[in-house]
């Protein structure tokens, strides 16, 4: 069994199958891709295994341990971190908190903590926030640590993505469209950086992208969704040349 | 003179505590953007607590005591079903709980009813110079606001904070990235229930009574609106939101004596705030006092407060 | 008095409050759901429909008729300039119910107050008298004959207007659709400016029927408030047929219930208490409202036409 394994997974909404009785293993430290046309269900699997939807069926194990109807931010702290199809920030807080966010163990987050153990938490806050900078500069965007990610561009706003996930330590990344309308360029930085990470850090990598391309360069496994099913999967190459995935595209 | 700085006096511990309610405003809707619409529900339960335990014969400090747990308990409470609802409707729904313990309280006689509680003792039991017991308020008054103070800071400035703001603003990203927004939500709806009932509890030793026609929605109303006008996201804002509301309002009543104003001065401080409510909320919607972006130093920073 | 001797009367009078209630929420809950928030100052437009109509009743020879007529227009031109000049702007410029839901609070609290200005805080009383009389089985008078049949009026001619035309239908759609009502080619926002006009001019006369019973007085709206979210929230927000439904039985709710209260020795005041609950219990149980029934009360309407 690899890191993540679903089987019998389904969701409906009113009567409609988001996603019908899915099955699928993902091997630890891989980068798998997960594509499919428009409204196959993709994003909506996404929120089941992070936890935003409970699936009526089936189960979602992780590292061996059944996580099926966990809530979101349980699955986070269990270690999946999941992005968002749009880019998610808080317009308040500056950059860097913003990524600070994303980081785990930080016990000032706690009610009691805050008031009682100041020195220990501030001492976490520095560490973290070291980290966090360091992250930070290693995408470029040092200078906008202390501004509100309002002012950042689209691109770089996926880049506060990358920030984020690096700061969560997490050991499977959920990646809905990482890599979404930006420039070729950067797309394919963006996704060189993800996989630097799961190089670096022995992350699992499951991604959801359109950008087929860039894609299948890079990833070990694909899995191919139609209508809530799973299609087909298999390598990039066989994927390409796989007949029933060109018409599911074409059909849609 | 003496009579003008007890006027004053007087005026600062009314500030004061309003200034405690408007903070509650600022933990819950400010920073965490709970719209809690029933905050005068729970100013209400500090002040009857405190009076029904005093006339039971119970010292000024148990009396207290028992306002603030009762508040707090009432908070937590009313939070657990209400923050299941949609924004909007938590607004309605605490609106709606406010207005109901109000009337329970007004048709049962046994908890005073309409006539209310009279002759509610005094914190200070021991000081009978009218001048003296002011000063006295104040500097209880002062401490409780200071009191909350700390803790709305601490709450604040600490990563705690950083996870309000960000329920405040976007609560699926929370979600996604570990934090138990529900848990959040109802400890900040406690704590805040505990400084309105707390203030209340003060307030009603303060006046020696408590009566139903003190705790109508209105409450609530100008709350919030000292709370905009002021800055709804800082420490500092609810304490300008409070004093600016309230000393417009009493230096109109008594400019009347000095200048003949067209405009009876009562209308016309509600008809002001009206208008600066609307217009703060076009041009300066986080009122006069903001808060800023923490700038962090690097290396081994610490967010400066 | 056994409660079978009193239920024709207080049937009766639960017609007539449940007749201001409808026509004091209407227009709270269709705002509401255009605009996605409570709109406090209803309860300030209540109240200048009443001083409107008192003014113009003292100097008009035909009295409280033409109060009703000239509160109906007033507040209506109120609310709409209302939109237009405060609310349209604001939701331009911020998002979220929070913004204009305060900013609710402080109009009608300005708008009180200018009223209080203007008028003065004394209770004053319409000159016109309504003596009770029988009318069948019911004790009534004028006032409340009025309240029932402009209710009545009222509510054929939104029906009519809902169901039969395309300003009617674009009103149903607004709320839920509004990309799909400007492809219809009718300009939203004069469908707002609309809904305003006559969500407010109800509330007016409303307030006079209210003042007409109890006097003017500036806290006529203020006290109205809570009925009116409570009709709306139990009616579930948009329905127009769910706000007269829901009117209704938390008028007869409200009003049987006092007789049973007494008759077990129970404070009447508990009667509030009953349509309260009901309300909370909407809340927590029934997000949607009774009109979250939407599809089905619809249906039955669609089957009570055919047969009637």
């Amino acid at each position: 069994m690899g890191i993540l394994h679903l089987k019998g997974v389904s969701k409906s909404f009113g009567g409609l199958a988001a996603v019908n009785d899915l099955a699928i293993d993902v091997n630890e430290g891989s980068m798998c891709g997960l594509i499919g046309p428009n409204g196959s269900g993709k994003t909506t699997l996404f929120n089941v295994i992070s936890g935003f939807h409970k699936p009526d069926r089936g189960h979602v194990i992780f590292k061996g341990k059944d996580i099926t109807g966990l809530p979101a931010h349980e699955i986070f702290q269990q270690g999946i971190y999941r992005s968002f199809q749009s880019p998610q920030i808080v317009p308040r807080l500056s950059v860097l908190e913003n990524v600070l966010l994303a980081s785990r163990g930080q016990a000032g987050e706690g009610l009691l903590p805050a008031f009682l153990k100041r020195k220990e938490w501030q001492e976490t806050e520095s560490r973290f926030t070291d980290r966090a900078y360091e992250n930070l500069k290693f995408l470029g965007m040092e200078k906008a640590a202390n501004e509100s990610p309002g002012t950042l561009s689209g691109g770089q706003l996926k880049l506060l993505e990358v920030a984020r996930a690096l700061m969560s330590d997490a050991e499977l990344l959920l990646l809905d469209e990482p890599a979404a309308g930006v420039n070729p360029t950067l797309a394919a930085n963006i996704l060189d950086l993800f996989e630097h990470v799961r190089k670096e850090r022995g992350a699992t990598l499951f991604i959801i992208e359109h950008k087929m391309d860039l894609l299948l360069r890079r990833v070990g496994h694909v899995f191919v969704m139609n209508k809530g099913s799973l299609l087909f999967q298999g390598s990039p190459r066989e994927v390409a040349k796989e007949q029933s995935v060109v018409e599911a595209y074409l059909g849609v | 003179m003496y009579e003008f700085i007890t006027f004053l006096g007087d005026a600062a511990v009314i500030i004061l505590i309003f200034a405690t309610l408007s903070l509650s405003v600022n933990l819950q809707y400010g920073s965490t953007g709970i719209f809690n619409f029933g905050i005068v529900a729970f100013f209400m339960i500090g002040a009857y607590t405190l009076s029904f335990l005093e006339l039971a014969g119970f010292p000024f400090t148990l009396a207290l005591a028992a306002a603030i747990a009762l508040s707090g308990v009432a908070g937590l409470l009313i939070s657990l079903p209400a923050l299941n609802l949609r924004g909007d409707f938590l607004s309605l729904a605490t609106f709606m709980f406010a207005e109901i313990i109000r009337l329970l309280v007004l048709n049962v006689p046994s908890l005073g009813g309409a006539v209310g509680i009279a002759r509610v003792p005094s914190a200070f039991q021991a000081i009978k110079v009218y001048s003296d017991l002011v000063a006295a308020n104040i500097v209880l008054s002062l401490a409780v606001f200071l009191v909350f103070c700390v803790v709305y800071w601490a709450m604040i400035s600490s990563p705690y904070g950083r996870v309000l703001k960000c329920i405040r603003e976007n609560e699926m990203l929370a979600e996604s990235l570990g934090k138990n927004t529900f848990r959040y939500k109802a400890q900040v709806f406690a704590i805040g229930s505990v400084m309105a009932g707390t203030a209340g509890a003060v307030y009603s030793q303060y006046l020696g009574f408590a009566g139903t026609e003190l705790f109508t929605y209105s409450v609530t109303f100008m709350v919030y609106i000292m709370s905009i006008i002021g800055g709804s996201t800082t420490l500092l804002g609810a304490l300008l939101g409070s004093f600016i509301y309230l000393s417009i309002q009493d230096f109109l009543r008594i400019a009347k004596n000095w200048v003949t104003i067209p405009v009876d001065p009562n209308n016309l401080a509600f008809i002001l705030f009206g208008f600066a409510t609307m217009l703060i909320l076009y041009y300066r919607p986080e009122g006069i006092i903001r808060e800023k972006l923490r700038q962090v130093k690097y290396p081994h920073g610490n967010p400066t407060p | 008095m056994a409660i079978a001797e009193l239920l024709p009367q207080l049937l009766f009078n639960s017609v007539v409050s449940g007749s201001v209630f409808a026509l004091a929420t209407v227009g709270f809950s269709l705002t509401y759901s255009i605009l996605k928030f409570p709109n406090i100052a209803q309860a300030a437009f209540i109240t200048f429909g009443a001083y409107f109509a008192y003014t113009i009743s003292s100097v008009w020879m035909f009295g409280f008729a033409s109060g009703i007529l000239a509160a109906f227009l007033a507040t209506g031109i109120l609310g709409a300039l209302s939109y237009a000049v405060i609310f349209r702007p604001l939701g331009r410029k911020v998002s979220g119910f929070v913004a204009p839901t305060v900013a609710s609070v402080g109009y009608g609290l300005a708008l009180t107050f200018i009223i209080q200005q203007i008028w003065g805080r004394d209770l004053l009383l319409f000159s016109t008298i309504f003596d009770a009389f029988s009318f069948g089985p019911f004790r009534t008078n004028w006032l409340w004959n009025t309240t029932i049949v402009f209710t009545l009026i009222v509510v054929v001619a939104m029906h009519y207007m809902l169901a039969r035309t395309k300003f009617g239908a674009a009103m149903r759609g607004t709320s839920s659709n509004p990309d799909l009502v400007r492809a219809s080619g009718i300009h939203i926002d004069r469908v707002i400016i609309f809904v305003w006009f006559l969500g407010s001019a109800l509330a007016g006369v409303a307030g006079v029927f209210l003042a007409g019973q109890n006097g003017v007085a500036p806290v006529l709206g203020s006290n109205m408030l809570v009925t009116v979210m409570a009709v709306a929230i139990f009616a579930g927000v948009g329905s127009f047929y769910g706000v007269i439904a829901a009117a209704y039985i938390l008028s007869f709710a409200q009003n049987l219930s006092i007789p049973i209260l007494l008759s077990i020795g129970q404070p009447s005041f508990y009667s509030i208490a009953v349509a309260y609950a009901v309300v909370i219990a909407t809340l927590l149980f029934f997000p949607r409202g009774i009109s979250g029934t939407g599809p089905k009360l619809e249906l039955l309407i669609a089957k009570m036409r055919k047969v009637v």
